[in-house]
């Protein structure tokens, strides 16, 4: 067998041979580890710090809140301590940080501090939050409230047949990358180095540079990321921190090693969602109006909860063309680890609530589930929320009719009702459900779903992201951009467009490593916004290298060459692009992102377009439920996503099959709860995510539907697969049961109580 | 680099079971038996108060050893479970002993984790405990004493959650699995985990037993994470031997065994579903013998 035989992932031979240096790995002299004590309260007053003088303090070093210049995580709101100074507003929350060379006595350190705490009444429950006399934040614990509203929802109400009302809420979910938070920062005489497995380089050095108010230079260097989806975003800048404060006052170098425990306690998540929803409809089933309500367990702090709120705003109406609605969403503080981004980032909620609405007025119309769908499903031309005309490049329905055909699906839907009848009748009179050994309850599920491609409306304007294509010395183009590879595919997806776009081949082109004292900034490597936003950049950049060839080429000969398959010919005359690149290997070019005149937004009012563009999913998954144990299991999952180009269309399928297993576990398998502030699980063997065992029969397909904007076309993809899933899965369960499902994670206990 | 720990640790690998007798018969401190570790090493916090590791997958006797007696098989309590899985005699003589193991972890723990381990970590939720205790497993206890080993039942052994009968400086040498005496024998396995491979088990059931003419001469059940030891359910047993099978009966045994065992609510599952389901498992393996008879 030939080792990765398409070479779709140029990082994949080197971690499968266990050869790539994690940070783990890398031997660094003289190195000391950190240490944390945290709060055993989810919300209490720090009235004092003791240290038992019993105890050899010059083994150790100490930082506590009073040591820090700028005392907060440069962020949206500033609003999170690096450390906990006078109140603690989670259960985990950092109060004092050591380092140290060994463990052991670190350990032994933490038992010689005491904190006295007086312990505070907290908000645990996200829907208290606006109207309880604790304040996380601001008077009213509202971190953001957004009202978006398209046309007329009173028209609506006059006009429908029916009024269809839900509520619906979603839970946490951990990330669990592989590889645990991990960081080294090494201090040298007027700069701190960052190494660590981190998402997006330069938000750590933003929040290094204001911790320390510009006192120090501050370098960040992405070390091979073992996973991250969101979870390496914003949280790495509190470690980095830590690090760097310890680092700087010992003189070591400080690594925070997090082990999974420490990880999945006090480590960002998924935001829970409630989410109270009414909709107008015919009795056809034509949706006339939505009124939208949702609210986003945001935490102690802010971090990224405004954005996440935003995206989970603009995505209420999903896939569907909703002539009246008003969306109210609000994201409010409470005593609970804060949540941040993860793979969706708003999308799967807000895209779980209205498939569940979805899925209530087909079965409170008695009208077929996809019929309800297929009739308001958003075209060309058409309005979003936001009064955003859809111009081009939109596949909703495309996707949705690809699936179902591919799928059987109306074929299916009638033989597994079928099937179930007898097996649910025995049930319902508790009878032993099955006939013969192999009976099992069969159910099959649609949703279709889109992800905005890019950052939330003017973000992109606000980046403004930069990238530099040097040329080096042997005539190969070096990319050097803050994107990070965390087993996505960056660095393969970069390489392809950049060689395509030159007409080169793909192993001339190098990508740098991503060290922000080298590489500009080209943005956080998050929001699927790598291929289509940065990767439009590199086209760019190709072409403009292709032209200062030709230009200089002219410069040299007076006469204008043509390029063509990688070369440079006139008349007579013909050299490659790696000969002309030898010559003229001091050519730098730099290109800044800035969206096309024809996209805008208002983001005050919210008017206008929400997203540059949109990716469109449909996917149905076939579930099958044991009548004995309730147990649920989806045994095959179609889906069809139309992405604008699929650069690595290899390295896209596994994105697909990954994201869609992602959502499969939000939907049945992952489930954290925190009691009384704290996360009631500990790792791999009570945070239960799918395995291949898990995993379905997959059939994915990709359809192309060009971006203008885009390379070659792409749009984003990365999220996409996650977002729709939950809801196909969850869709299959109202096929079979009839009955309401409105909150995620299912487990089996969920089912078995409806009967029982 | 985490894993580090700084206490010193005495290791053993005796290569046979002489040796390994000789070491605890001259050893003053408590020894820690490992076989194939599994447990110990996601127990990073235990390791400190280990100072004495005895590694049993050395004594071939006890990592290899799978032999054919008269009375029935005799495999050592070290032997990987994969070796047992891929037993050919094993498999046709006692399959259900086999598809319990296949849902141990996954193949990766299969390769290492040994029957004496799940055994002595003594957990109500031990994957192979409910079959053992169906198939009355005996158990071979080391030191030899007088070139004997002493025997126990395996339903003898568990004293509670984690914790076992066995004295310090004593380990599992051997499991015996006396072959059922009955003909026509029928069996049921099922763990019930929040996924297929590596989940920790909300509960199991196992039942063997066998008809004699048209009524159940013999019936041994055993449920797994449902109790605080795994034992069999005698009462339930009793309720069902010398019965003819019909739907009254299953019914009446179903009831029956909810009654007998007293499951908790956890971070797996919770008490009304572990109760119900563990009947409703009971029913299901009746009704299936009840369909195949």
């Amino acid at each position: 067998m030939k080792p990765n035989p398409k070479n779709f992932r140029v990082d994949a031979a080197e971690k499968l041979h266990g050869k790539t240096q994690y940070i783990r790995d890398e031997k660094i002299e003289g190195l000391w580890y950190g240490a944390t004590i945290r709060s055993p309260y989810p919300r209490a007053r720090i009235k004092d710090i003791q240290f038992n003088p019993d105890f050899d303090w010059d083994t150790v070093t100490v930082v506590t809140a009073k040591d820090i210049l700028n005392n907060y995580v440069s962020m949206l709101e500033n609003d999170m301590p690096f450390l906990a100074d006078k109140i603690t507003n989670y259960y985990g929350e950092a109060i004092v940080i050591l380092a140290g060379p060994k463990k052991d006595n670190l350990d032994e350190a933490k038992k010689h501090i005491k904190i006295q705490f007086e312990e505070l009444p907290a908000i645990l429950d996200m829907l208290e939050s606006e109207t309880s006399d604790v304040k996380i934040f601001g008077t009213n614990n509202l971190f953001k409230d957004i009202l978006i509203k398209n046309g007329d929802l009173e028209v609506a109400k006059k006009e429908a047949d029916e009024i269809v009302h839900i509520e619906v809420r979603t839970g946490f979910q951990e990330q669990m990358y592989m590889e645990p938070q991990g960081i080294v920062a090494l201090p040298e005489k007027d700069r701190v180095v960052i190494r660590g497995s981190i998402q997006c380089p330069y938000y750590v050095k933003g929040a290094l540079d204001t911790m320390f108010d510009g006192k120090k230079e501050i370098t960040v260097i992405h070390v091979p990321t073992g996973g991250a989806f969101g979870g390496k975003e914003d949280y790495p800048s509190i470690i980095a921190g830590h690090a760097a404060l310890l680092a700087v006052k010992s003189g070591h170098p400080v690594a925070f090693f997090f082990d999974r425990e420490e990880d999945i306690q006090f480590t960002t998540k998924r935001h829970p969602s409630y989410h109270n929803d009414t909709a107008y409809v015919t009795k056809d089933g034509k949706i006339l109006g939505l009124d939208i309500q949702m609210v986003l367990d945001s935490g102690a702090y802010c971090t990224l909860s405004q954005v996440v709120l935003a995206r989970a705003a603009l995505t209420a109406s999903n896939c569907y063309y909703i002539p009246n609605i008003r969306i109210r969403a609000k994201a409010v503080a409470t005593n609970i680890v804060p949540p941040g981004a993860f793979r969706g980032f708003g999308g799967p909620q807000a895209v779980f609530a209205i498939e569940m609405l979805i899925e209530k007025i087909a079965n409170q119309l008695d009208l077929s589930p996809v019929d309800v769908r297929r009739k308001n499903l958003i075209g060309l031309g058409q309005q979003t929320p936001t009064g955003q005309i859809l111009k081009y490049s939109v596949s909703g329905k495309e996707t949705f009719e690809d699936v179902l055909e591919r799928s059987d699906f109306e074929i299916k839907y009638l033989d597994f009702k079928k099937n179930n009848i007898p097996i649910l009748e025995k049930l319902s009179k508790g009878e032993y459900p099955k006939q013969k050994r192999s009976d099992v309850l069969r159910g099959i599920g649609i949703a279709p779903s889109q992800h905005g491609a890019g950052f939330t409306g003017t973000g992109e304007n606000v980046i403004k992201g930069k990238i530099r294509v040097e040329i080096n010395k042997n005539g190969q183009p070096v990319i050097y951009s803050a994107q990070t590879e965390m087993g996505q595919g960056e660095v393969t997806a970069f390489q392809i467009i950049l060689s395509e776009a030159l007409q080169i081949r793909r192993d001339d082109v190098i990508v740098a490593e991503v060290n922000t004292d080298f590489v500009p900034n080209s943005g956080p490597t998050v929001a699927s916004r790598s291929t289509m936003v940065v990767g439009s950049l590199l086209v760019d950049a190709a072409n403009e290298i292709i032209r200062e060839f030709q230009n200089r080429l002219k410069e040299n000969g007076k006469i204008d060459f043509e390029y063509r398959q990688g070369y440079f010919y006139s008349g007579e005359k013909i050299i490659s692009f790696k000969e002309t690149a030898k010559m003229y290997s001091d050519l730098k070019v730099e290109k800044q992102y800035e969206h096309p005149p024809i996209i805008q937004f208002d983001d005050v009012k919210w008017k206008g377009d929400a997203y540059p563009t949109y990716s469109w999913a449909a996917a149905v998954a076939e579930v099958e439920v044991d009548p004995v144990t309730f147990e649920i299991k989806v045994t095959k999952f179609y889906t069809t996503h139309e992405i604008g180009k699929a650069i690595n269309y290899d390295q896209a399928v596994a994105q697909i099959q990954g994201g869609s297993l992602q959502g499969i576990g939000y939907a049945l398998y992952e489930n954290i709860r925190a009691e009384n502030g704290k996360f009631n699980v500990q790792g791999f063997s009570d945070y239960i995510i799918p395995t291949t065992t898990e995993m379905p029969d997959f059939e994915v397909s990709i359809l192309e539907n060009p971006y203008p904007f885009g390379p070659f076309g792409a749009k984003g993809l990365g999220e996409l697969p996650l977002v729709g899933a939950a809801p196909a899965v969850v869709s299959a369960l109202w096929m079979i049961f009839g009955r309401e499902f409105n909150e995620i994670p299912v487990l089996p206990e969920d089912v078995f109580s409806l009967f029982y | 680099m985490s894993l580090m720990q700084e206490n010193e640790i005495k290791f053993y690998c005796p290569q046979n079971i002489n040796e390994l007798d000789q070491i605890i018969k001259t050893s003053k401190e408590k020894l820690t038996f490992v076989a194939g570790t599994t447990d110990l090493m996601a127990l990073e916090h235990e390791w400190k108060k280990i100072n004495n590791l005895v590694d049993l997958n050395c004594v071939k006797e006890l990592s290899q050893k799978i032999e054919i007696q008269s009375d029935g098989i005799l495999i050592g309590a070290a032997v990987p479970m994969s070796g047992i899985i891929n037993h050919s005699l094993i498999k046709d003589k006692f399959t259900i002993l086999v598809e319990a193991l296949q849902q141990v972890g996954s193949e990766q723990i299969q390769n290492r984790a040994t029957l004496g381990g799940n055994i002595i970590n003594a957990s109500p939720a031990g994957d192979s405990l409910p079959v053992l205790n169906v198939l009355n497993a005996q158990l071979w206890i080391g030191p030899q004493k007088n070139g004997e080993f002493e025997k126990i039942q395996v339903s003898e052994i568990m004293s509670g959650p984690d914790e076992t009968t066995l004295k310090t400086n004593k380990y599992i040498a051997y499991v015996l699995f006396p072959f059922p005496e009955g003909e026509n024998l029928f069996w049921y396995f099922r763990k019930v985990g929040q996924r297929e491979a590596l989940a920790i088990s909300k509960l199991s059931l196992a039942v063997l037993g066998w008809f004699k003419n048209g009524k159940i001469e013999n019936i041994r059940i055993s449920a797994g994470a449902v109790t605080a030891q795994v034992k069999r359910a005698i009462k339930t047993e009793s309720a069902l031997i010398n019965k003819e099978l019909n739907e009254k009966l299953i019914d009446e045994a179903r009831k029956s065994l909810e009654d007998e065992i007293a499951p908790i609510t956890d971070i797996r599952s919770n008490v009304e579903y572990r109760k119900q389901i563990c009947g409703e498992l009971l029913r299901d393996a009746l009704f299936q013998v009840k369909l195949e008879n």
